[in-house]
């Protein structure tokens, strides 16, 4: 399953990383898709 | 957002935010907001539990807390349909709809019963806005019926924010309207340790978002340092949504461990220990996945099967209710303007008006002051006059239009509500004091 990803602005990048890299080592089966949505993508 | 973004998550359903910048120049709109009003995510719910390694008035004092806040997201005064009546009167619309309030409370009851709750509260001020927060409690207890075994309630809103205060471990699911539900969301977050261990959840029926309610911090930005906890209970309610129970509980049993064994970012926990960073942090839970805490400890449930939906609506879904009343309008509250005395507005209408109707009150800033009222009421600008039909006979469009024209002639008319009654049942408050 996919779902979409927006990391956010700030600390928001760094918190995300961190929290899919924790998903990942205990093998949450999805699929990370990132969209453009913080202040950047306005 | 970009279009690409926007149709990435509307194709998929679940989208996983972190925390975004509010713009504050005028004109432009919060992506929270606009996530919110352009894909329907009706409810708010967040979820304030004690965590054992985060010190709080209430952990020290021995009281464990487990709240659960659903909020109504999409109407009461945040429509923000608001305008200036005269140049010292200012006006706001507080909608509350029957179809949008039974979809937050049944989505309430729902969440409540499947994770067991012992009890479900409303929080409302229906005591004084009787027709807006009546209709949420109504609609409240209607859907109750279909939930014999959940222990349904109301509290009046400030009773309830001083009960939070003082006793939170009496509650359990909470269901406000908007304003309200806001507010008391963020005191939540306060009783269990603030914003950084508080996850939100943005709930619609096609679109689900999940996001950590916290700022931005741009002054700790690319240090490494963020305490990630609130995003990560977040992440662990999506893991939930989408059937992933197994995982999310032994995620979030190695978070509690975690949190146990003293392990701390350096915006919480026991100062005397050192702070780990963001990296460090997430690595001591990886470390510490399959490890069981000594309170909270989670199921272990099954994973539920994963049916991703790829949403296309063609057109807008109407949410509506039966009618179940004759409708029929019985006259109009005028909102004019004038800086005269009361009795002489009244002469005024008075004068020629159409003997089908009656003027039955004049209000000011919702104090009557017509036909009784009182010398210390203060004054603004701005009168409410309520015209009805004699009997409460039905009356045509055509008529409170002639009505409109009586009124224009003497006042400058800032705006007309309708009087609509249903069977028996008025379709407007009284005037204080009325």
């Amino acid at each position: 399953m996919k779902i979409a990803i927006a990391q956010g602005d700030g600390i928001g990048p760094e918190i995300m990383t961190a929290v899919l890299s924790l998903f990942d080592a205990a093998g949450v089966p999805l699929e990370y898709v990132p969209v453009d949505m913080g202040e950047m993508g306005i | 957002m970009t279009p690409e973004a926007q149709q990435t998550i509307e194709s998929l359903g679940i989208l996983f935010k972190g925390p975004m910048e509010t713009p504050k120049g005028k004109g432009v709109k919060s992506v929270n907001v606009t996530a919110r009003k352009t894909w329907n995510t009706y409810a708010n719910k967040r979820v304030f539990k004690t965590l054992h390694g985060v010190e709080t008035v209430f952990s020290k004092a021995g009281i464990p807390i487990d709240l659960t806040i659903v909020r109504e997201n999409i109407e009461d005064t945040y429509g923000g349909i608001e305008h200036m009546l005269t140049h010292d009167v200012a006006l706001s619309r507080r909608f509350i709809t029957r179809p949008g309030s039974e979809q937050v409370i049944r989505y309430a009851f729902e969440m409540a019963q499947k994770k067991g709750s012992h009890r479900i509260t409303c929080g409302h001020k229906a005591n004084i806005m009787k027709i807006t927060d009546g209709l949420f409690l109504e609609v409240f207890y209607e859907v109750a019926k279909e939930y014999p075994d959940l222990k349904a309630d109301d509290v009046i809103v400030d009773d309830l924010w001083m009960k939070l205060v003082t006793r939170p471990d009496l509650f359990d699911v909470v269901v406000l309207t908007n304003l309200q539900g806001d507010i008391v969301s963020d005191l939540c977050a306060g009783l269990v340790g603030g914003l950084g261990f508080a996850p939100s959840a943005n709930i619609g029926d096609h679109i689900c978002i999940f996001e950590a309610v916290h700022g931005t911090a741009p002054d700790i930005m690319g240090k490494n340092i963020a305490n990630p906890t609130a995003l990560l209970l977040s992440g662990l309610a999506l893991l939930r949504h989408v059937g992933l129970m197994g995982h999310a509980a032994r995620i979030k049993n190695a978070l509690l461990y975690t949190l146990e064994s003293g392990a701390r970012t350096g915006d919480f926990g026991d100062k005397n220990k050192p702070a780990l960073n963001t990296t460090e942090f997430i690595k001591t839970i990886i470390d510490n996945l399959g490890k069981t805490p000594a309170h909270g400890a989670r199921p272990l449930l099954e994973d539920k099967p994963i049916t991703p939906t790829q949403y296309k609506l063609e057109k807008n879904p109407l949410i509506m209710s039966e009618e179940l009343m004759q409708e029929k309008i019985v006259g109009a509250d005028f909102f004019v303007e004038s800086e005269e005395q009361p009795q002489l507005v009244a002469d005024k209408i008075l004068a020629g008006l159409n003997t089908k109707f009656d003027l039955v009150t004049i209000s000011n800033r919702g104090t009557q002051v017509w036909p009784k009222g009182s010398v210390f009421t203060n004054l603004v600008n701005q009168y409410r006059c309520r015209i009805e039909s004699k009997g409460t006979e039905p009356c045509s469009q055509e008529e409170i239009l002639q009505l409109y024209q009586h009124m224009m002639k003497v006042f400058k008319v800032c705006s007309i509500e309708l009087l609509n009654m249903w069977g028996e049942k008025k379709g407007y408050s009284l005037a204080q004091g009325q």
